[in-house]
This record gives C-alpha cells, structure tokens and sequence, in this order.
C-alpha cells in the first residue's frame, strides 16, 4: 500500500471538464428534441396552460366568434346524409348567414366535388360579387406532406414545412382562382405535436401543384388568419401579431354555438328558431365560422379539452390569431445556445467564488450585496449544492412560463443534467479531500 | 436585478421577429415553347408563374423552358398522343420528358445565390426567336479571356472558317441604350489560334458578338438573319474557374442536345448559363 494521497485534479482542469461536459450534453439533449420525444412531456406542460389553467389562459368570453353547425340533425334533414354537401342548400344557409350581417363569414367545408362544379360555380362564385360581406372558403388538400428538415439543417435553424397540394375551391382550379379574386380562400391546418395533440397552428402553408419534386412553393395564409385578418380590418384594427410565426391556441371558454336548424329557413330540423338570438348575436360583432360537426364527417380532432370537432379548433385558432397569441418559435441555433449558457450558469453557481471574481473583474460589481451572494467557500459543498438546486428549480419554474415548445425541455434537461455532473464532481473533489 | 436580467436574456430571443423565409425564386417563362398553356392562355416569354399553377401542353407540345430557381431551368416536351399535365417546376410528370440543367456543376455550389432567370431576363428582354438552323460559319456561345495581350476570340469562333472578318461587340440588353465596339480580325487558326484582339477599355460581362464582312472603306455588313452569339468576357485573374465552370455546363448542354433539344432551346440554354456565370462573377 502506497501512502502517498492521489494527487486533485487542478481546479481549471475541472472547469475545462466541466464546459465541455455542458457542450457534451447540451448537443446530446438536441437529440431527443429532434426526434420530438419531449413532446409527451412538453405536451403535458402546455396542457395545462392551454385548457385554460395556466399562465397563458385569459378570462375572455368568445366575443369575436359564433359557430353554426351543420349538426347530425341537419346532416340529416337538410343534405339527407349526402357528402359531398349540396352546393344548393349550403349556399342557402351561407346567405341566411349573410342576412344576419356577421362581419366576416368562414366556411369550413370543401367545395372541391368534380360531381358539382357547375354548380358551386353558377350558383355560389357567380353571386358573390353582391355578397358585401366577405366570405373566406375553405380550400382543401389534395395531397399533403411534410417537409421534414434533417438533423444538421435542423440544428441550424430550418423548419419543416407543411407542403400542401390545394384542390378546387368553388369548383375553380387553384390555377383558375389566381383569376377570380372575389373568391377568398385559405387553408384550414389541423397540425399535430409528436404526441398527436393540436396546441399550435402555423400562420402560413406553403402549397405547391407538385409538392414531391418541385422546389417551388407558394406561401398562403391559413384559414384562421384569413378570417381574423378580414375581421380585424372589417373593424379597422390591427388586431393579429404579424410577426408571429405560430399561435398557441388557448382551449379556454367556448363561442356561441347555433344549429343549422336554428337559424335556416329552407332547411327545418324541428329545432326551435333561434334566429332573432343568432342575428342579435353577430349583426356587425363577429366573425361566423360554418361547419360540419355531424358523426361521419370525421373532423374530429384531440385536443387538451379532448375530442372536439375540426370547427371548433378553428374558432380556438380564429381567436388565438385576433387576440395575437402569436410566438415567435426560439430558433435552434439560439436554442442550443441558451441551452449551452443555462448548463454554465449551474457550473458557475457551483463554482460561485471563480464567478464572482468574474463578474467583479469584468463589471466591477460587488457582489456581497446582490441577490444570492452568498459567501461560498471552495469546499462549502452543501451550500453549492442548495445553489444549484436553487437554479434547478429558477430554470423550472421559468421553463413553465417561457413558450417555445420543444426549447422547453431543453434548458431543463441541461441544467439537470449539468447539476448531476457537478454534483458528481463535488463528491469526487471531496473523496480526494478526504484520501 | 440579477433574476430580472436572467429572464430578459431568455424573453429575448422569443420576441425577437424573425422573417419569413422564401420558398424559392418564383418559376418564369425562359421560353414558351410550342403549344403550352395555362388554362387556355398560351404560355409567354417572362412570365412568372405561381407554384400552384399547372401546365397544360398539347400532344407533342415541346421546347418549354422554365427558370425553376434553385432548381436550374427545366425542359418540358410532351410525348403523347393525349394533352400533358404539368405541374410548375416538376421533375416527374406523365407522358412528359423533362431534362434538368442545374447550374449545380463543376466548381459552383453556391448555386441559390444568383437566379438564372433573372440574370437571362435582365439581359434578354423579348423572346428568342431562332429563325433557322444556321451553317457552319456561325459564331458561337463562349467564355473570353481578357488579359494584357488582348481578348481572346477564339473559343467563339470555333466553327468560323478562316478569312478577313469584322465584328461587332455590343452591351447587354440590346437597345438604345447598348453600346458597340467595332474591330476587325484576319482569323487564321493555323497562324493564332487564340484570336486575340486588342479592345483596350472593354469592361468584364456579357456581350453579344456579330460577325459581319468587310466592305469598302472600313464598311462592315452583318446578317441581319443571324443569330448573334453571347459571349462573357472574364478578367485573367477569374477566367480559369469561369472557364472551368463554363466547360462543364457545356458538356452537359451537348447531352441535352444530342437527346433532340431544339437549336431555339439550346440558344436559350447557353445564353442563360452565360447570364448565370456572369452574374456569379459579379459576386466573387
């Protein structure tokens, strides 16, 4: 047996270690982030705020939106359980809309039926002109896909993109509607998380006739947007965040809600007339979102409230956007960045006396009378600890009211996973203090 | 005051705005070939095209060329007995040959930093209209070096028989507004090879180059038939990278026209690759 101590590590060796170990970790956590397994988890945390709980809710009462459903019920009687939709008595209930003089009109259902193009075309397009208000039809997909950027590109900042190849809206070709500019139309999105949840929307599409081999892509607005942009200028407000590029959609409270068989008048369900009620309600106040509800529709959709149709994630979205409940999504490469500093800052909290010697070297700053200066000696372990943890718990708490999806868990997996390698290190120091 | 400035530095980069980012150059109509259209709207030169547009193209519809962005110029000929669909900028599309000239070759990489289609439009501001199949004596689409000893003409002349010729140099796009250089030239391969004149003064770029014959006193009458050549005429110091890119696209431009591209296509090829490769030297 050797009597001589195993030499420390000198301490700017370790600190060397430890930065790299950060680096190490804060790449590796990019990993799983890419894959999308922290969407479970994030998914869980923005759930709660998103139903309404959380930090994101807001006390608002639909006051922008009101929802007519073409129920089962009228699925029934009034389209006698035939999809595609008639032109005819759709068109009809879109102009008993229209004489409740909503400020903007959505319609959430496909018009794209080779069957009846003539149709939309000679008994919608061509009446549209004298509608006044506008009215923003839904366009569908013919084929979609997403672009998934691959790792590197992903770690330097490139998106997927949602590529879609646009029908008929109207009975018009997407070439056709280039041309028919009365027509207005956007492209209602129902994106999943990783976990098969809708929480968020794009503000844009890119669509494209070929959207596998060609490179061209052309950049149009959702649905949502459309409606809330047509409805913050019918009010002469600038109501949307421009510059967002997601929306979070707040699952609190829900929009006034009419049957079809409410409030047509060549279509009766035997529901009792709430027409008076409906037109009190919108006249001049709000945007209408029309849509299919009814079972075999199959616009259903998982939500943090649960199963609700595709009509109702709109109007979730139509206020998110009006509200301007916009974020700008952190880009990876600050991502890994704040990543990197988060795993720093827990080495120099561990380290806290060569970390103010660097604040007072570098800002001239005296520290003793600042928040959390406490006086740490080097083998003060107990205390460097209960710092860590102390930053452990900040980065979590602040970690729940930042938003950004998939950076969320990233600073967290950092600063625990740094915090355990200092809290490993710490023992080994001390086991060599002690030998 | 700490913890505040800790949550300004993670707030930051979520308000930050951050632009959209561009889904490519939009696609346009480098030549409109024979027999497309949108809808029942012909095709025409310059015309810019949305992504969701379709082409139709009637059967054997062909020579259509599209500017496709970072996608190069892509050549469209319909080959059966029925009308032809296609979608703007597809490199797959039934019953359609589609030939791909990518500007991705050679030395070039940064290939999305100049838009082919721009760079042509810039320079060539009507359809190309190739009248016929000229003879052998024609000049043709090259890259020039310009040092001290001169510029040399040669790679333009090589299917030029020998003789006494006079030239025309003018600046792109032709018009009121173009400027011309004139000079003569005893082309004798066999003596210089190189063709090197002395044109002190030219700037470095593209030029159309016509080849006329002498008449009396210092005359020179040109083929008001011919198709001019484009040239690019590089600085010593650029032309060996310019050369060596230039070489690639023509071999690649040879085996789209051996595969039966038309002579109006390939002139619109060349002339766009020569827009391409100038507006690229423009940014070295």
């Amino acid at each position: 047996m050797s009597d001589v101590k195993p030499r420390a590590r000198p301490w700017h060796k370790r600190r060397v270690f430890a930065f790299a170990i950060v680096l190490l970790i804060a790449f590796l956590i990019q990993v799983p982030e890419y894959k999308g397994w922290f969407a479970g988890p994030t998914g869980r945390v923005f759930d709660s705020v998103l139903r309404g709980t959380g930090v994101r809710s807001t006390a608002s009462d639909f006051r922008e939106i009101s929802l007519v459903e073409i129920d089962d019920k009228a699925y029934d009687k009034c389209f006698d359980q035939t999809s595609p939709l008639k032109p005819k008595v759709l068109w009809n209930l879109v102009k008993r809309v229209l004489e409740a003089h909503p400020l903007v009109i959505g319609v959430d259902v496909l018009t794209d039926a080779t069957i009846h193009i003539d149709e939309y075309k000679n008994e919608i397009a061509a009446e549209l002109n004298s509608s006044g208000v506008k009215i923003i039809w839904a366009l569908g997909a013919d084929d979609a896909n997403i672009d998934a950027a691959s790792f590197w590109p992903w770690l330097r900042g490139k998106h997927d993109e949602l590529l879609v190849k646009p029908t008929r809206v109207l009975g018009f070709q997407p070439t056709e509607l280039l041309e028919h500019r009365e027509i207005a139309w956007g492209v209602p999105v129902f994106p999943f998380d990783e976990d098969s949840y809708i929480r968020r929307f794009p503000r844009n599409v890119e669509l494209a006739a070929d959207i596998h081999s060609s490179s061209q892509r052309d950049q149009q607005k959702t649905w949502a947007r459309q409606i809330a942009e047509e409805f913050c200028n019918s009010r002469l407000s600038r109501c949307t965040d421009e510059t967002a590029e997601e929306i979070y959609l707040s699952y609190s409270g829900a929009p006034a809600s009419f049957k079809m068989g409410e409030i047509s008048d060549s279509c009766r369900t035997g529901d009792e007339s709430k027409w008076d009620e409906f037109r009190a309600d919108v006249k001049d106040t709000k945007a209408v979102l029309i849509g299919g509800t009814f079972k075999s529709s199959g616009g259903f959709y998982q939500s943090p409230i649960g199963r609700i149709p595709g009509l109702l994630v709109n109007a979730y979205a139509v206020r998110a956007e009006i509200q301007g409940a916009g974020i700008h999504e952190v880009r990876q490469p600050f991502a890994f960045l704040l990543d990197v500093l988060v795993g720093v800052l827990m080495v120099l909290t561990f380290e806290w006396v060569t970390a103010r010697r660097l604040v007072k070297g570098l800002r001239k700053i005296k520290c003793r009378n600042l928040w959390l200066a406490i006086k740490l000696k080097n083998n003060a372990a107990p205390a460097r600890v209960a710092a860590g943890l102390l930053l452990l718990v900040v980065v979590w708490t602040l970690s729940r009211w930042l938003s950004g999806g998939s950076y969320l868990i990233g600073i967290v997996g950092v600063a625990t996973g740094t915090f355990l390698h200092q809290f490993w290190d710490l023992m080994m120091s001390h086991r060599e203090h002690q030998q | 005051m700490r913890l505040a400035a800790f949550c300004l530095l993670f707030s930051l980069p979520l308000t930050k705005s951050l632009s959209q980012e561009a889904g490519g150059s939009a696609a346009a109509v480098i030549n409109p070939g024979i027999s497309w259209s949108i809808g029942n709207k012909p095709l025409e030169f310059g015309q810019h095209l949305r992504a969701v547009t379709e082409i139709t193209g009637a059967p054997l519809s062909k020579d259509l060329v599209l500017g496709c962005g970072k996608d190069g110029l892509l050549i469209y000929v319909c080959t059966g007995k029925d009308d032809c669909h296609v979608p703007v900028c597809s490199k797959r599309a039934k019953d359609v040959k589609i030939q791909q000239f990518d500007f991705a070759t050679g030395t070039r990489k940064d290939i999305e930093s100049v838009d082919a289609a721009t760079g042509y439009f810039k320079r060539q501001s009507k359809m190309l209209a190739v009248l016929a199949v000229r003879g052998d004596a024609d000049m043709n689409a090259a890259v020039l070096l310009d040092n001290g000893a001169g510029v040399h003409l040669g790679p333009a002349m090589k299917r030029v028989l020998e003789g006494q010729y006079c030239f025309r140099l003018t600046t792109l796009p032709a018009g009121s507004s173009a400027t011309t250089r004139n000079f003569t030239l005893n082309w004798d391969r066999g003596v210089e090879s190189e063709g090197i004149v002395s044109l002190p003064g030219l700037k470095p770029g593209i030029y159309s180059v016509e080849k006329g014959t002498p008449g009396n006193e210092a005359s020179c009458s040109f083929d008001a038939d011919a198709l001019p050549a484009w040239v690019l005429v590089v600085p010593d110091a650029q032309f060996a990278k310019v050369d060596a890119d230039w070489r690639s696209y023509s071999a690649k431009l040879n085996e789209i026209e051996d595969s039966g591209a038309s002579p109006s296509v390939m002139a619109t090829l060349r002339r766009a690759a020569l827009s391409y490769l100038a507006d690229s030297l423009v940014g070295r």
